[in-house]
């Protein structure tokens, strides 16, 4: 479905040195390593959200090696590879965008569809592990879920929470079911299935208010709660109301972004960061649950997160933020 | 950004805009009066912490130099950043917000932006309390901008649970508490008020009304609301219609918030346009009292001051007051002769308190649609009221109408009257003193003659309004004690309250009187159920009079006379808010005192809270005989 978008103000030619924002919201690697970078103009002033495409992820640490980049109204909050060359985009504006950001033409950057149903920023993004779907949070209080072929919406849930929706995801495995993460500190299970959908998790579990959430372990239903004192917090959901199984000082301050590995291993490697200059490894499988790598290399909070595939017992966590560096990080994995 | 007489104001929410000059061209060329845009980015959480020195010291936002200061100070509004929470649990989150709030109201300063819109949540004493420091501080720093509190009129709480599976019967969590705990806290302070955002759901007609008796400066309409009618254009179910022009009457503006669901912006401000309009062409008091709502003005004292000849014009364009009255005295001169004697029988009509002659006027009506022979005395303390009957008997009514310039207390009358007449009536009914007036009168009426009006009896009802309250806090006189505007009643045309109970009936009295000794002197105490959670801010008062027989006029809402504008309701403050729960009984006691040269009213609450006594002795107001 090809729409004319007015988010697209400019569909590059020439990758110019500043074709990146001044604040550095997300990054993402695609199966083939493909890599986009997402960034923000948020103080000047036009408020632009620019998408910079580079053809490794090693690449992304040097902004001249830019490939195509693509600018938006307002900002863009979230980004995420759906295939190889496809990526969905969260707006500020609300807009949902669905980009080509390999087309057949070889250069730029093609816009696929380009929605706008939210009500306000599109704060949160996940995408299933065969990118058939996608689920946006927004701080309209709202959830929404999309067939990421044309970028149809297929389930609106508004008011999904109290107050703003701060934290998406979807199950690795089952594609129906989600849980999202709001302002008004509570976390909601969804299964699509249900004419009811949604299940609280209660209050009570949470001696912090909870600011991030996602699934780890393709097997089973278990997240992991990151809060607003920078704890992680590991609980089974398959029995929601069962205490909590263990939890993680990671951080000092409110966790931003939980990036599990996707490894099928025992480790269970999930990167998270949070409104600190930390980036943290932890491996959270219940047996032995421990911190692997913690480091405070960035100069200004941390925003985006992402693994690239293992290679023997090594792998990289690839880390931007608003101090407009992206980092390699090595972690070496034995267990 | 004032809202016209003829028109409603209407505004267009933006979430992020790219660039402001475009946005706000967008909204003007769609025709609204004003656009809402946010201070800062809304996702720019602003460092205090220490992550980043360099962060710290640049800018937070974008310049003021993109529009010029008269389109900032007249036509955006701006927004306080979502993620500020003032009442967050945790300490240095809270101070964050602390900070990052005290950066956005000052440039909203800076800016000299009329108007500042910020999200309230449940928790809001902090909030509430840096805010109402902000309006008190010194005033080459205070804040000139108002402060509107966005806030749904159903708790998203309540609406998400439509998807829960397990719902547990918590207590209902009702957004006007968010609002009451707030505004008390900030001591119904008059710059901080309520943008109130519809919802899916309407509450009760009860909440509703309640809602309606809050400051409420703008009515926020979320696209999503809107369904599409046959032609593609938006429309909104009738409840909200319904609503919406409830708001509009008290002058309420518009914000259209969302994205764009149909064609174009401009055909949600059309819609709301529309909505204006057809609500105000079916109003015509609306038309006629446009500039007096909510207005307080100190009742006249006709019987010690003598009325001015604006003051007799306005009342004499009633159109239903004089026509009910020539109807009650058609009725009386019919009873009082019979077919028989309409030629040999001439009686005696006497007007008193004939101001420049309307009712004497509706007495020769009357007696010659009835077809009778009648002769009129007019008479009229005021002698330049006086002038004009002069004027009127030479040339108009002849010998049939004799003008008698003395106060009805004191005229030694040459003979008695078949039926006397008066409009001696203020909006509380015997609070411009017709009785003692008419029992002054009533030695020169026959025994067995009539009295028009025959009888009225006033009703109180409790209302709550922080407008009015407002109104009332700030009559204070400089060197009067601070409690003397509670202790008085005000005339006021109402429109921005809620009333808590249905109104009773308070003191009655007849004419003639025939009780002896004449006493008009009156104790009594009303019990009200309350009908929701609400704030008492005072009482309105109102009467209703028999004319004669099943000739009345009203101006209790229950049975108000169509179309009859001659008084408005009076109030009778309370000096201390009083915070009510549904199904309360509040109890009030009231008095009506008489000495030799006043009379005044006392009134107090006794429950659920004691009160002290307003007025005592007259103190703040009285009238005089």
């Amino acid at each position: 479905m090809e729409e004319t978008s007015t988010d697209q103000i400019v569909d590059d030619a020439a990758p110019a040195l500043h074709e990146y924002g001044r604040t550095f919201d997300v990054i993402d690697i695609g199966p083939d390593g493909t890599s986009i970078l997402g960034s923000s103009n948020m103080c000047t002033r036009f408020w632009a959200g620019i998408l910079s495409v580079y053809n490794s992820p090693d690449a992304v640490t040097d902004q001249t090696q830019c490939q195509s980049s693509m600018e938006f109204e307002g900002g863009l909050s979230c980004a995420k590879f759906v295939s190889g060359s496809k990526v969905i985009v969260g707006l500020d504006s609300g807009s949902v965008s669905l980009l080509n950001v390999r087309p057949e033409s070889g250069s730029g950057i093609d816009m696929l569809a380009s929605v706008v149903e939210h009500d306000n920023v599109v704060s949160s993004l996940s995408v299933s592990r065969d990118g058939t779907r996608a689920l946006t949070g927004s701080l309209d209080r709202s959830l929404k879920v999309w067939h990421t072929d044309y970028l149809v919406c297929s389930h609106t849930y508004r008011p999904a929470h109290a107050d703003m929706v701060v934290s998406v995801a979807i199950h690795p495995e089952q594609n129906d079911m989600m849980v999202s993460c709001s302002e008004d500190g509570c976390v909601i299970m969804w299964d699509l299935r249900m004419p009811k959908p949604a299940l609280g998790i209660p209050r009570e579990q949470f001696a912090n208010r909870p600011s991030c959430v996602s699934f780890v372990n393709r097997r089973g239903i278990n997240l992991m709660i990151g809060t607003v004192s920078g704890h992680l917090i590991h609980l089974d959901a398959s029995s929601p109301k069962s205490a909590p199984s263990f939890e993680l000082g990671a951080h000092s301050r409110a966790v931003r972004t939980i990036c599990p590995s996707g490894e099928d291993d025992d480790q269970l490697l999930i990167a998270t960061c949070a409104e600190d200059r930390t980036t943290v490894v932890s491996s959270v499988n219940p047996a032995h649950p421990r911190i692997i790598h913690s480091d405070e290399l960035h100069k200004d909070v941390v925003r985006g997160l992402a693994w690239s595939p293992k290679i023997g017992d090594r792998q990289r966590i690839y880390s931007c933020g608003w101090d407009r560096q992206v980092i390699v990080h090595d972690i070496i994995t034995s267990s | 950004m004032a809202a016209g007489g003829k028109r409603v104001s209407c505004g267009l929410d933006f979430v992020s805009p790219s660039d402001i000059t475009n946005a706000l061209q967008i909204a003007t060329e769609a025709k609204y009066d004003f656009a809402a845009m946010p201070i800062a980015h809304p996702r720019h959480k602003r460092d205090f912490s220490g992550n980043s020195q360099a962060r710290r010291l640049t800018a937070f936002t974008r310049a003021d130099l993109i529009l010029n200061s008269s389109d900032w100070s007249t036509l955006i509004v701006g927004k306080i950043s979502p993620h500020i929470d003032l009442d967050h649990e945790d300490r240095l989150l809270r101070q964050e917000s602390e900070n990052m709030l005290e950066q956005e109201l000052s440039f909203a300063g800076h800016l000299g932006l009329p108007a500042v819109l910020a999200p309230l949540r449940k928790n809001n004493t902090n909030f509430a309390r840096v805010l109402h420091n902000k309006v008190l501080v010194s005033p080459s720093n205070q804040a000139r901008y108002h402060v509107w509190l966005h806030l749904p009129m159903i708790s998203p709480k309540t609406e998400s649970s439509q998807f829960e599976r397990e719902v547990k019967e918590e207590d209902t969590d009702d957004t006007w508490h968010w609002w009451n705990n707030f505004r008390s806290t900030a001591n119904f302070e008059k710059k901080l008020s309520l943008a109130l955002e519809l919802t899916a759901d309407l509450p009760d007609s009860v909440d509703i009304d309640r809602w309606l008796g809050e400051p409420i400066k703008c009515l926020v309409v979320p696209t999503h609301l809107f369904m599409t009618n046959k032609k593609g254009f938006p429309v909104l179910p009738k409840s909200h219609q319904v609503a919406i022009r409830q708001f509009l009457r008290q002058k309420t503006q518009i914000l259209i918030t969302g994205t764009q669901r149909h064609q174009h912006y401009k055909h949600y401000q059309q819609y709301m346009e529309h909505l204006w309009q057809v609500g105000y062409e079916a109003d015509p008091v609306m038309q006629f009292a446009q500039g007096y709502e909510d207005f307080l003005q100190f009742p006249l004292q006709p019987l010690m001051d003598n009325l001015e000849s604006q003051t007799y014009e306005v009342f004499e364009k009633d159109p239903v007051k004089y026509t009910e009255y020539q109807r009650a005295m058609y009725l009386a001169i019919l009873d009082k002769v019979s077919l028989e004697d309409k030629d040999s029988k001439i009686i005696t009509l006497m007007v008193v308190g004939a101001g420049r002659g309307p009712l004497v006027r509706a007495a020769l009506a009357a007696a010659e649609k009835a077809d009778r022979k009648i002769r009129v005395y007019a008479v009229e303390k005021n002698p330049n009221a006086i002038v004009t009957l002069q004027c009127l008997a030479e040339e108009e009514w002849g010998d049939q109408v004799t003008i008698v310039s003395c106060d009805m207390r004191d005229w030694d009358a040459p003979e008695k009257a078949d039926i006397l007449v008066s409009e001696l009536l203020g909006s509380f009914g015997d609070n411009e003193l017709s009785p003692e007036c008419l029992d002054g009168a009533q030695k020169f009426l026959k025994d067995d003659g009539i009295s028009i009006p025959s009888s009225y009896t006033s009703f109180l009802g409790p209302i709550q309004s922080s407008k009015l309250y407002n109104e009332v806090r700030s009559c204070r006189e400089r060197d009067k004690p601070y409690y003397t505007s509670f202790e008085m009643s005000y005339v006021v045309h109402f429109r921005n309250r809620t009333e808590l109970a249905e109104p009773q009936a308070l003191f009655t009295f007849t004419h003639p009187n025939r009780e002896m000794p004449i006493d008009n002197r009156r104790y009594e105490v009303r019990n009200f159920p309350i009908k929701c959670d609400s704030v008492l801010h005072g009482f309105a008062g109102y009467f209703e009079t028999v004319l004669y027989k099943d000739v009345m006029l009203s101006i209790n809402p229950a049975t108000h006379s169509p179309g009859m504008f001659s008084w408005f309701p009076v109030l009778f403050p309370v000096q201390n808010p009083i915070n009510l729960k549904k199904a309360n009984n509040l109890e009030i006691h009231f008095w009506r005192c008489v000495n030799r040269t006043h009379v005044w009213y006392e009134w107090c609450v006794t429950k659920p809270l004691a009160g002290a006594i307003h007025n005592p002795l007259g103190r703040s107001h009285n009238i005089g005989l």
